[in-house]
């Protein structure tokens, strides 16, 4: 009974791993950037929302309107910061990254304060043979799915998305083709922001955020990342499910505590069996 | 272009990375000044209940600063605070104490509402003789540990256990699990708990911990409800409380959950809704509020534009007992002298009348709080528990 009440924990918080993981190995395999920000992009999002959502706007489009807002930062943080960085050394975006990601935060301590948010919605549950789950939750796994569903359409089905593998597959390439990497590169930075603050904002909704709340989904993005395949989106869903999983198999039969310590153990045990990731087709 | 900009960038995270010292007012007047040391998470998980100690502590600066400071041998003092923030980790509160005591020369420090901390701090502001109060920390074994410049002004785990046996016993509950925080506090209760429930015939059928920056308990509170407890004993900072009491109302609206005095009720009232929140009850920091209370809540709703709780009671009532020993000592040099003067003190503060013990521990009437219609009732725990609680 507990085992499977855990597994259906498990989809809610890892179609939200999901999201912030496929911006970070769209972000991580396209652009070569390491955005430890990433964290503080989800905390924009989860912030956006509340607001909005306070102010009565409807919880789909402050979700929609918090992407928008964060796409925005998102760009003038690649135009603004990473244009600059040599990509080829991989560590010097990160290290740009911890810079970008410290300063987001104190700056949001200093606009929203250090208190915890979050959206007190319906706490109405269903109870489906024992297992109990809330309205909010499940909605929060429909909607996440639902853009999951969104971006693999865009990726596969339209131009901008053949433009985007093609940039991933081969850069110098691609621009001989025609193709405008630098405008590629900003707009995936867009997206991959824009799904991070997708992430935030259902969080939001459940449990509460704070300014320093986005180091842990970063930090686990990067992991998923890597557990998944760099640049893999396939990789960065199954991990993201899987990394949810476990952790909460740990907390409900060992103890909460655990469930960093599992996400760590996860990346070590990825890089010493297969370090390009389940899916990894890229090696650095 | 670039140059300017990653300089720029530079200098912001500088600016950012360095720890957050907010320094109280400064005085270049030649005045004289006693500085006090304040040391509270005013960032990081426990960021809400902190700021609100802190600015009690504040608004008890101010208002003593206003009326002329404190006299010392007929001479006139105003305080200067100077605050760090301790993020809610241990290494801030360390690098805190020593910047109080090694560069600003402190000989007096309120704070931490963390026992975690507060016991850290000890390991510096001890054998430095510096005398700290914590007006908010609960967990027993600081006032076990032999310290002479440690006082706590505050109501501590010990204080709950009657009441909450009286309450598990009158509502037969035989069957409780423990939820709390994994640090010193949740751990003191642990250690606290048990035997004497176990004494009194309660069984505890699972002790569960959760960590301060978890905002997720789905799973915790799963295990719990997995355990079938009765009731379930509850050590939670607002911070935490809240999502706590939310997301328990979803997984287990059939088990009661009796929190032992770091949440405030408000808050959870607040997020739950009157109708949900009917009947929850709790320990509580301080008793009915009076006249005194009042007139504070005033004054600090001028100031801050928010309803102030027990924390903001307890980190004024803190700046308070200070200035009383101070006074009554005589000097603002000897700490030994100060000690001796709290030992003797009695003061009637917002969260009660308080003295203190040879260890250090304070004498508190302890009290309990609950949900009734709507509104937070205040009651002493000596005195009849409300009927409907059966």
């Amino acid at each position: 009974m507990l085992f499977i009440q855990l597994v259906v924990d498990s989809l809610v918080l890892g179609s939200i791993y999901a999201l912030m993981a496929i911006g970070f190995t769209m972000i991580f395999g396209i652009l070569h950037i390491i955005n430890l920000a990433h964290g503080e992009l989800f905390v924009l999002g989860a912030f956006t929302a509340f607001f909005l959502v306070g102010a009565g706007v409807n919880f789909i489009l402050a979700l929609l309107i918090a992407m928008l807002v964060v796409a925005i930062l998102g760009l003038i943080m690649e135009r603004g910061v990473y244009r600059f960085i040599k990509k080829e050394a991989v560590l010097n975006t990160m290290l740009a990254s911890i810079g970008l990601s410290l300063f987001l935060q104190n700056v949001y301590i200093l606009i929203f304060g250090p208190q915890t948010q979050q959206i007190y919605g319906s706490t109405e549950t269903i109870n489906l043979l024992g297992i109990i789950i809330t309205w909010q939750r499940l909605i929060l796994v429909i909607i996440a799915v639902t853009v999951v569903i969104l971006l693999n359409l865009l990726v596969k089905r339209t131009w901008f998305g053949k433009a985007l593998r093609a940039t991933a597959l081969d850069p110098q390439v691609a621009q001989l083709m025609g193709i405008d990497t630098g405008r590629i590169r900003a707009v995936t930075f867009a997206l991959g922001s824009a799904l991070a603050a997708a992430a935030g904002a259902l969080l939001v909704s459940i449990i509460p955020v704070s300014a320093t709340s986005g180091f842990i989904p970063a930090t686990k993005a990067f992991i998923i990342t890597i557990f998944g395949g760099i640049g893999s989106i396939t990789g960065a869903i199954v991990g993201a499910l899987l990394l949810a999983l476990a952790e909460n198999l740990a907390a409900g039969y060992i103890a909460s505590s655990y469930t960093n310590m599992i996400a760590y153990a996860f990346l070590v045990l990825v890089l010493l069996i297969r370090p390009d990731g389940i899916f990894g087709r890229r090696s650095f | 272009m670039l140059r300017v900009f990653a300089l720029v960038s530079l200098v912001m995270l500088l600016i950012s990375g360095c720890g957050g010292q907010i320094t109280g007012s400064a005085d270049s007047q030649g005045e004289k000044v006693v500085k006090v040391g304040v040391l509270e998470p005013l960032t990081g998980a426990i960021a809400e209940t902190g700021n609100w100690v802190a600015n009690g502590v504040k608004l008890a600066i101010e208002n003593i600063n206003n009326s002329g400071g404190i006299t010392i041998n007929g001479e006139k003092y105003k305080i200067k605070p100077i605050i760090y923030d301790t993020a809610t980790k241990i290494n801030e509160a360390m690098n805190g104490i020593n910047k109080l005591v090694s560069q600003d020369k402190v000989k007096f420090v309120l704070g931490t509402m963390l026992t975690d901390q507060t016991a850290a701090i000890m390991q510096v502001a001890e054998p430095n003789k510096v005398l700290v109060i914590s007006s908010v920390s609960a967990g027993d074994k600081l006032t076990k540990q032999g310290w002479k410049y440690f006082f706590r002004a505050a109501p501590y785990n010990n204080m709950s256990i009657d009441t909450a046996i009286d309450v598990c016993t009158r509502m037969n509950k035989k069957k409780i699990a423990m939820l709390v925080s994994n640090d010193a506090w949740g751990k003191s209760y642990v250690s606290l708990f048990p035997p004497a429930m176990e004494k009194a015939g309660i069984e505890v059928v699972g002790i569960e911990y959760y960590e301060l920056h978890q905002a997720d308990y789905s799973t915790t509170l799963n295990k719990i409800k997995s355990l079938n407890p009765e009731l379930v004993i509850l050590g939670a900072r607002t911070d935490n409380a809240v999502a706590i009491f939310q997301q328990a109302m979803q997984i287990m609206p059939d088990i009661p959950l009796y929190e032992q005095g770091g949440a405030i009720p408000e808050k959870v009232l607040e997020a739950l809704g009157p109708e949900k929140a009917n009947h929850l009850f709790f320990a509580s920091r301080n008793g009915p509020e009076g006249e005194e209370v009042a007139k504070f809540k005033e004054q600090y709703k001028k100031k801050f534009g928010e309803e102030p709780f027990s924390f903001s009671y307890s980190g004024y009532d803190s700046v308070y007992i200070l200035a009383a020993a101070l006074e009554k000592a005589g000097t603002i040099e000897d700490t030994d002298k100060v000690r001796e003067a709290m030992l003797s003190l009695k003061y009637k503060g917002l969260i009660g009348d308080y003295s203190f013990q040879p260890n250090g521990e304070v004498n508190l009437r302890g009290a309990i709080a609950y949900i009734e219609d709507g509104k937070v009732i205040r009651q002493w725990a000596d005195q009849p528990l409300p009927e409907w609680l059966k």
